[in-house]
């Protein structure tokens, strides 16, 4: 007589996803808000009300971390820890670290709230916070990391769910994105430089920026999709096997798409052909993604009627494949040259932004509900009245940034003449035009956020007399924890898949790479290795199958394999780059080093965000040239760190701006915009005036710039200090003859000093590489 | 270099090494199955009440068992 083995009950940690919910509801709310504020301010000016701290170029970043950070960050943390405890039939490894993980992320989110209105910024964007605050995010990410693997490591479930995958990759990366581009050397506890400069530094930048998106608000919100839709449908995923093709390309491809954000600049051009080559095909595996969520809804379309959870991820499914195919579109170099610095990309942002991570967050949000707390949601009429809200305030949103976008770009390279002069000489005549279509992007975001504030009272109409509930499930006592048979390090990489992926790499980079000898070795040798790849692969196929059935159950080298396949694209991007970098590469220019004035006044550009409206990059374009002059050489930034090319012309570019203007000019300009340019939406910076530039900051920052390899000489402190002294009186003396009073110790006179050197750079000899 | 030729190749290397995979995982024989991995989302729980001062074991709720 057989005895059935016992059954233990495994009570879920559904606390902490509480917890990130509310958390991810409240935060998202903060960051819409000031999203709304700052698109006002654009319309408006005077809304800053002469305050630094309320200023657009001050609070732009505090939405930009708010929304993806505290908004997505918490949402994803909640659905993350929520499926897999189910998925993997465990409860979380660790309370204490679950809960040292939520409150040690909602007290870095209040540091960047304190922090970044107050000037305390990297100027890099989505990395703007300062260097204790990076520690700390990393110390939680690991945190993250350790209570995640280690309940995988306790599973009950040998099989990895593709949910899984998909956050083991976001783990992953986003640790190396992080670690990378916020590698810094500390001037202060409040400051520092980034290691990076001149293209180095945004090459890293936008490898992060974009992976940022590709890591932080797809892949995690991909794993939510593949787990929530299918629950909130009643049935499976389309196609399981699509999933597999989906996660292994997506997570390759997307690492190199880092270049589209700087193309047409003076970015090397084969890595531009390569940001842009895989950019395109990355629409492959973002649609393969789209489509399988939304095929999950065959035979439950008819439930979109009434059902506002899959209202909200049927639409959020969709927003993500207009996006992933607009992406791609942008990514073209000719199509880039009309898009890049305008509206269109912000339209295109955040038709990711509101449609995908927004509507997937209020879609989860609404299905969890009343499951974790055990009582029916208050108003399903007021959930679908918040979706409407939403989708309508999306279309405004992104239509009028659609319109606004492709108007300016238009218009800013129009020309005349044979193309021989510019079409609208006058930067502000398209700002004029395209002014109705801003406010009518204030009025999309309002309304979207009007919908989320509906799903807050939603949450707390429901919350009020319920009653916590942690799901529970039943298990058999002697169920194996780990997988049967698990993968050593021998059997991570000895192995035909790995073998084969990795001599072929390493074929292809001796190709890339090597004088011609070893090119054409390179290219025999990858054909070589595709074809006894395939031949194995046909006669041992058994032998590929098995070892891959053993790496699902085995977390440790899936997640090593995958780290390996997104570390690929960075590497053979960056490594280069940092190598090429050498003064004989710079072109025909090199950038004259600023003086300790220049860089005190450039830390102050940084500081009061600047670089959010002006960019720093003529690009290799007509229009471009005509309107500001020679295009920017790959040189002539070489010692800025942060790079300061920017990313959006809602000003015009100030690459060759100095010597343009008389000191005077920038004198009035920043005190009242107006006054020199007419229409102009730039607010006044009136503290400039008020307060005096840290002199005492520039002997530690000027030694850091040595560390870098800024050739500065090794000044002493009086050295520095009375170098600064000379520059800034004879500024201030320039000024009052021009009837300008200002001592020469405030800020705008250091202001000035960095704007008047913008262009300013050495005739380099172009070394002649010979041989190749 | 030409890069035409550079990201062709890429390319091709990836699709092949993604379609290895697919095909691969057509006839494999398996701890698990596709159609069974695709149904781990649609386990069915126990909800418990948590209580609201730490006095015993949590207390199953009566309504809404067995919820999906």
């Amino acid at each position: 007589m057989s005895v059935s083995p016992p059954k233990i009950a495994i009570e879920f940690n559904d606390r902490v996803v509480r917890q990130f919910m509310l958390a991810a509801i409240f935060w998202g709310a903060v960051g819409m808000l000031v999203g709304v504020f700052i698109a006002a301010e654009l319309n408006f000016w005077q809304l800053n009300a002469g305050v630094s701290w309320l200023t657009f170029s001050r609070l732009r970043p505090l939405h930009t971390n708010a929304v993806i950070f505290a908004l997505v960050g918490n949402m994803m943390f909640a659905g993350i820890y929520y499926s897999t405890q189910r998925l993997v039939k465990a409860r979380l490894a660790s309370d204490f670290l679950s809960a040292l993980h939520f409150w040690g992320w909602q007290l870095i989110i209040v540091g960047a709230a304190v922090t970044l209105p107050f000037g305390f910024t990297r100027g890099k964007e989505y990395a703007e916070l300062i260097w204790p605050i990076n520690i700390a995010v990393a110390f939680i990410w690991v945190v993250f990391a350790v209570n995640f693997f280690w309940t995988l490591a306790r599973r009950r479930e040998p099989s990895l769910y593709v949910a899984i995958w998909f956050y083991i990759a976001t783990i992953l990366t986003v640790a190396m994105l992080y670690i990378v581009n916020h590698l810094s050397l500390p001037t202060s506890w409040t400051h520092s430089y980034p290691l990076f400069g001149g293209v180095q530094d945004a090459l890293v930048q936008w490898w992060y920026g974009h992976n940022a998106v590709a890591f932080f608000l797809t892949t995690p919100i991909l794993g939510i999709m593949y787990y929530f839709v299918p629950k909130a449908a009643e049935r499976p995923v389309y196609s399981y096997r699509l999933s597999v093709i989906h996660f292994w390309s997506l997570v390759f491809v997307y690492i190199w798409a880092g270049p589209h954000h700087l193309l047409n600049t003076a970015l090397p051009g084969w890595l531009q052909t390569l940001g842009m080559t895989f950019s395109l095909m990355l629409w492959a595996p973002s649609w393969g993604g789209m489509l399988n969520g939304l095929l999950t809804l065959r035979g439950a379309w008819d439930r979109l009627r009434t059902d506002p959870v899959l209202k909200f991820f049927a639409a959020g499914v969709t927003f993500y494949g207009m996006a992933t195919f607009e992406g791609p579109l942008l990514a073209i170099k000719s199509v880039n040259a009309l898009a890049h610095y305008t509206d269109w990309i912000i339209g295109h942002v955040h038709s990711g932004a509101l449609g995908w991570n927004g509507f997937m967050a209020a879609g989860m949000f609404y299905w969890l509900l009343p499951r974790l707390w055990n009582k029916p949601l208050h108003s399903t009429a007021l959930a679908n009245l918040h979706f409407w809200l939403g989708l309508v305030g999306i279309l405004f949103y992104i239509g009028a940034m659609w319109a606004s976008g492709i108007t300016q770009g238009y218009m800013l390279n129009a020309t005349s003449e044979g193309g021989t002069v510019l079409t609208y000489p006058n930067f502000l005549e398209t700002l004029a035009t395209i002014r109705p279509l801003m406010l009518f992007r204030v009025l999309g975001g309002a309304l979207y956020f009007t919908g989320w504030l509906l799903l807050a009272y939603n949450v707390w109409q429901t919350l009020r007399g319920a009653q916590a509930v942690n799901g529970s499930i039943e298990v058999y006592a002697d169920e194996a924890h780990a997988a049967e048979r698990p993968l050593g390090l021998g059997g991570t990489i000895l192995n035909p898949p790995v073998v084969f992926s990795t001599l072929g790499t390493l074929f292809v980079c001796a190709w890339l790479f090597g004088n011609e000898f070893v090119s054409l070795a390179g290219v025999l040798g990858a054909m070589i290795v595709c074809v006894l790849a395939y031949a194995h692969f046909q006669t041992r196929r058994f032998r590929w199958s098995g070892w891959y059935d053993r790496l699902l159950v085995s977390a440790a080298p899936f997640a090593i394999l995958t780290f390996i396949a997104v570390a690929a694209g960075g590497l053979i991007q960056i490594v280069p780059t940092i190598l090429v970098q050498q003064a004989e590469n710079v072109e025909d220019r090199i950038q004259v080093p600023y003086t300790p004035l220049e860089l005190a006044g450039r830390d102050l550009y940084v500081r009061d965000g600047c670089y959010l409206c002006h960019s720093q990059m003529i690009r290799t374009l007509l229009p471009d040239v005509l309107r500001y002059g020679d295009y920017s050489r790959l040189g002539e930034s070489i010692y800025d760190h942060p790079f300061q090319w920017g990313s959006k012309r809602t000003g015009p570019d100030l690459a060759r701006e100095g010597g343009k203007y008389p000191n005077n000019w920038h004198f009035i300009h920043l005190r009242d915009p107006r006054a020199t340019s007419a229409g102009s939406n730039m607010p006044a910076f009136p503290w400039l005036y008020d307060h005096a530039t840290d002199v005492a900051a520039l002997p530690r920052k000027l030694a850091v710039q040595r560390q870098l390899g800024v050739p500065y000489p090794a000044w002493t402190d009086a050295q520095i200090q009375a170098n600064v002294a000379a520059q800034a009186k004879a500024i201030a003396e320039d000024l009052r003859t021009a009837g300008a009073y200002i001592a020469p110790d405030r800020e705008i006179v250091a202001l000035i000093a960095y704007l008047q050197k913008l262009g300013k750079s050495t005739p380099v000899a172009p070394k002649r590489d010979e041989g190749k | 270099m030409s890069v035409i030729p550079l990201t062709l190749g890429l390319s091709l290397v990836l699709v092949g090494l993604f379609l290895g995979c697919f095909l691969r995982e057509q006839k494999r024989s398996r701890l698990s199955s596709p159609e069974r991995d695709a149904l781990l989302p649609l386990a069915e729980e126990k909800p418990r009440v948590v209580p609201r001062r730490r006095s015993g074991a949590a207390a199953q709720v009566t309504s809404n068992n067995d919820r999906k």
